[in-house]
């Protein structure tokens, strides 16, 4: 079921008024609730698929137990191992079966050998990359002694399947959304208002911004031969607002339906594109998952490496140094991985993690100036060349193929003489199925939600429309109309990280 | 809780009185149970601001056998000399800057609506090209499946103020044009050549798209006739400077081999030789209309050229 969609819109006011008014006085009662509802909000797109989730909850939930009474650490291993070779293995099927299938038949091609595996013929069930790593992080943190099991089962099927985020995160972490479960939630005002809110900026952010940028978008990179120059780059800097209002559109939502049932789930984004450096925007975007591989990734592949390396320096460099770059790489490289199964991703991924690196060789020799003046606009343009350097990976992430990206890359300025000329320009973009009005609409959409995001520094928006109601009223309604009037125009589509 | 539920009604309220507004008005005649405005003044008004909407829900309320189909190049032919050549009742579907592939997709949906018997198409070569494309045909058949989306749809918010406006000030849309008919041609010969002829790609799916229809028509006996608008030769010239002759052609003899009638006008004729046949260098005027209706429907043809 999609948030944007007319069942959700039933969905939800139901579950709601049985939640609050029907089972309200039994927390088992509410938890069954919603449980149920959350198998039903996933068994509406497919209900075959479960079964997954099913053997992802009972496996840890019972490794969980396991690790509980065991104290000889080489069962608790291999408990742990359990959980990881069911969780990974599933997701190695479902998701890269045949990309590395393909792979290790073309490394045999390049060696002279022909090597025929058969690829099959695989559905990606939605979420998977989410639910098996929201489970397999309790795990690992209930073997690292940092959380305790939970023994009641119910529990812990609400905190794999819990609807709001069960489909793309956020990958909550045990520690905040397990014990949830376990307190008795009375409706609060505030928090209710506050999910209301984050519901209609996340609609307006994927039904009015990433759906309306996608029919771009999604032209040009499936057809970059055809739109050469200044449309790469319009598609290029769009898609960067697509997928950063469809996948935090979604989060909004997501944590808005939380706050509506009484849960504060863990936020996801905050303002990436006002980020002035790569490590900052990591910080800011989607946090749940960034914190995942480092706490389960980086930092343990870097204690690693740090236990096996002796001495002060490795291949010429610091220890220190070449710790931090082994273990970003291998990070970054996996971040890649998640996202999807292709070269493109990985690319990706590796370009991230090598700015990152060159970020931390360089972070000490920061200059401050007397002047704030001076500070200010540094920022700034620190700001604009970290969405530039986001852009430009963004090209791999979105490119259907890496010769794609290579074409795109090759030619996205090669029209720079044109650009005086706004009739040449415009016929460039012809064949998108938009009119020059619609990208202008567009533009304007993008800068009302940026503007929202400076005027919400520190929470100020949210203080704002707490006190006074024109505005939180003027707000909400702005948000309605632009829904509602902008945003049916393209039929509902699907949520870009539902694929990964 | 009750705050929230009160917040909430007061929220949902507007868009609740919204929706009876637009019941009520009802520009496009969507739910046609409303005679609170003259349908001559919601035509007028709907037509200008989306006539493909406003065509598709008359399609969906009155079916017919036989279309005139195409974008406004189509639009200048008389219905009521066709109707009394022909004896037979037809209806207009206009797209302005119709694409081919939305050309297709009407065809397909007045045929769902209704078992056509004549199709009668304006095409043109501009009309083959890989990036002429737009998709809006699904999103009117999506509105014709969803109320709510006709109800929550911008045009006709769009139209509804200028039905309200047309009602106390007796002036509805403001269509004039901003431009002499010297300054139009002008515009139209060196920057509507250029959008058209500048970027050109010879679409192998619009050619499919053609064939599957062209076979279509025949297994369900509908009868097809294809008619290559006229140019002005002066846009026609135009062509040639952007070295499309040779697509042009192709695009020709595509026609040619198809099962379906096609009559060209596109050529250098006593029409497109001539300015004050043109409105502008793409659009005939009435009489041409008439000459050519009067070809067409009585199978007699001095100018017109049937591809066979």
């Amino acid at each position: 079921m999609l948030f944007n969609s007319i069942e959700f819109a039933i969905f939800l006011p139901i579950v709601f008024t049985l939640y609050w008014f029907v089972v309200n006085k039994n927390l088992k009662l509410q938890n069954v609730l919603l449980l149920l509802a959350s198998y039903f909000f996933y068994g509406w797109w497919d209900w075959r698929f479960l079964f997954l989730i099913l053997i992802s909850s009972f496996t840890d939930y019972f490794v969980g137990l396991g690790l509980l009474k065991e104290s000889k650490q080489k069962t608790r291993r291999i408990l742990l191992l359990t959980s990881l070779f069911v969780n990974l293995g599933m997701l190695g099927f479902f998701k890269y079966y045949n990309f590395f299938v393909g792979s290790f038949s073309n490394a045999f091609t390049l060696l002279g050998q022909h090597l025929e595996i058969s690829r099959l013929n695989i559905i990606l069930p939605i979420g998977i990359s989410f639910y098996t790593f929201k489970t397999l992080g309790y795990t690992i943190d209930v073997y690292k002694g940092k959380i305790e099991p939970t023994k009641n089962l119910l529990t812990y099927l609400n905190f794999v399947s819990f609807f709001p985020e069960l489909l793309a995160g956020p990958i909550d972490r045990a520690n905040n959304l397990l014990p949830q479960f376990d307190k008795p939630r009375v409706f609060d005002y505030n928090n209710a208002s506050l999910g209301i809110k984050l519901i209609l900026s996340g609609l307006f952010k994927k039904m009015v911004i990433a759906d309306s940028a996608a029919v771009l978008v999604n032209r040009i990179y499936d057809n970059p031969s055809g739109y050469v120059g200044l449309p790469m780059v319009v598609a290029t800097v769009f898609f960067a607002f697509q997928i950063y209002c469809d996948f935090s559109g979604y989060s909004e939502i997501a944590i808005g339906t939380g706050k509506l049932l009484g849960f504060n789930l863990m936020n996801n984004f905050n303002k990436p594109y006002f980020s002035a450096s790569l490590t900052e925007f990591w910080k800011r975007w989607h946090i749940s998952l960034t914190t995942w591989f480092r706490d389960f990734v980086f930092l343990p592949t870097a204690f690693s490496i740090s236990w096996r390396t002796k001495g002060e320096r490795v291949i010429l460099l610091k220890k220190d140094l070449f710790i931090y770059i082994a273990a970003s790489a291998i990070t970054w490289m996996l971040t890649g991985l998640w996202h999807g199964a292709n070269y493109t991703f990985i690319i990706w991924g590796g370009l991230h993690g090598l700015i990152l690196v060159v970020e931390h060789l360089f972070r000490k020799n920061k200059f401050k100036s007397a002047y704030k003046a001076f500070n200010i606009l540094k920022t700034w343009f620190n700001i604009l060349l970290t969405f530039t350097i986001v852009c430009f990976t963004w090209i791999f992430f979105r490119a259907n193929s890496l010769p794609d990206a290579g074409f795109i890359i090759k030619n996205m300025f090669s029209d720079v003489k044109d650009y005086s000329n706004l009739s040449v320009l415009s016929t460039k973009f012809r064949g998108l199925g938009l009119m020059p009005k619609d990208l202008f609409i567009l533009i304007f959409f993008i800068l009302f939600m940026l503007g929202m995001e400076l005027l919400d520094k520190n929470g100020s928006l949210d203080k704002l429309l707490s006190k006074r109601p024109f505005f939180k009223w003027s707000y909400y309604y702005l948000l309605l109309v632009f829904i509602l009037f902008f945003g049916t125009a393209n039929a509902a589509a699907n949520f870009i990280y539902f694929q990964f | 809780m009750k705050r929230f539920i009160k917040e909430i009604v007061f929220l949902g309220l507007p868009l609740v009185l919204w929706a009876f507004f637009v019941v009520l008005i009802d520009p496009f005649n969507y739910f046609d149970i409303s005679s609170l405005i003259s349908n001559k003044l919601k035509e007028v008004n709907a037509f200008e601001v989306n006539p493909l909407l406003y065509t598709v829900i008359d399609l969906h309320h009155n079916p017919t056998e036989n279309i005139l189909i195409g974008d406004s190049r189509t639009e200048a032919l008389p219905l009521d000399e066709i109707e009394k050549y022909s004896g037979k009742e037809y209806k207009k579907l206009i797209i302005y800057s119709a694409k081919l592939n939305e050309i297709f997709d009407l065809i397909y949906l007045a045929n769902k609506e209704k078992k056509l018997k004549h199709v009668v198409i304006g095409i043109n070569f501009s009309l083959f090209n890989e990036f002429a494309y737009n998709d809006r045909v699904k999103n009117v058949q999506d509105i014709i499946g969803n109320p709510l989306k006709y109800i929550y749809n911008k045009n006709v918010a769009q139209v509804c103020y200028y039905l309200i406006k047309a009602v106390f000030t007796g002036k509805g849309i403001d269509s004039k044009p901003d431009m002499t008919k010297e300054e139009f041609w002008k515009y139209i010969i060196e920057t509507r050549a250029y959008q058209w002829y500048g970027k050109y790609k010879f679409s192998e799916k619009l050619e499919n798209d053609l064939l599957a229809l062209d076979n279509f028509a025949k297994e369900n006996n509908i009868k097809l006739t294809f008619i290559i608008i006229p140019h002005n030769k002066e846009f026609h010239n135009r062509l040639v400077e952007f070295g499309l002759s040779e697509e042009e052609n192709k695009f020709k003899t595509i026609m040619k081999n198809l099962n379906a009638e096609v009559v060209d006008y596109d050529y250098d004729n006593a029409i497109t030789e001539n300015k004050n046949y043109f409105l502008d260098p793409v659009h005939y005027n009435d009489e041409v209309g008439h000459i050519l209706v009067n070809e067409i429907w009585n199978d007699k043809y001095t100018i017109g050229k049937k591809l066979k």
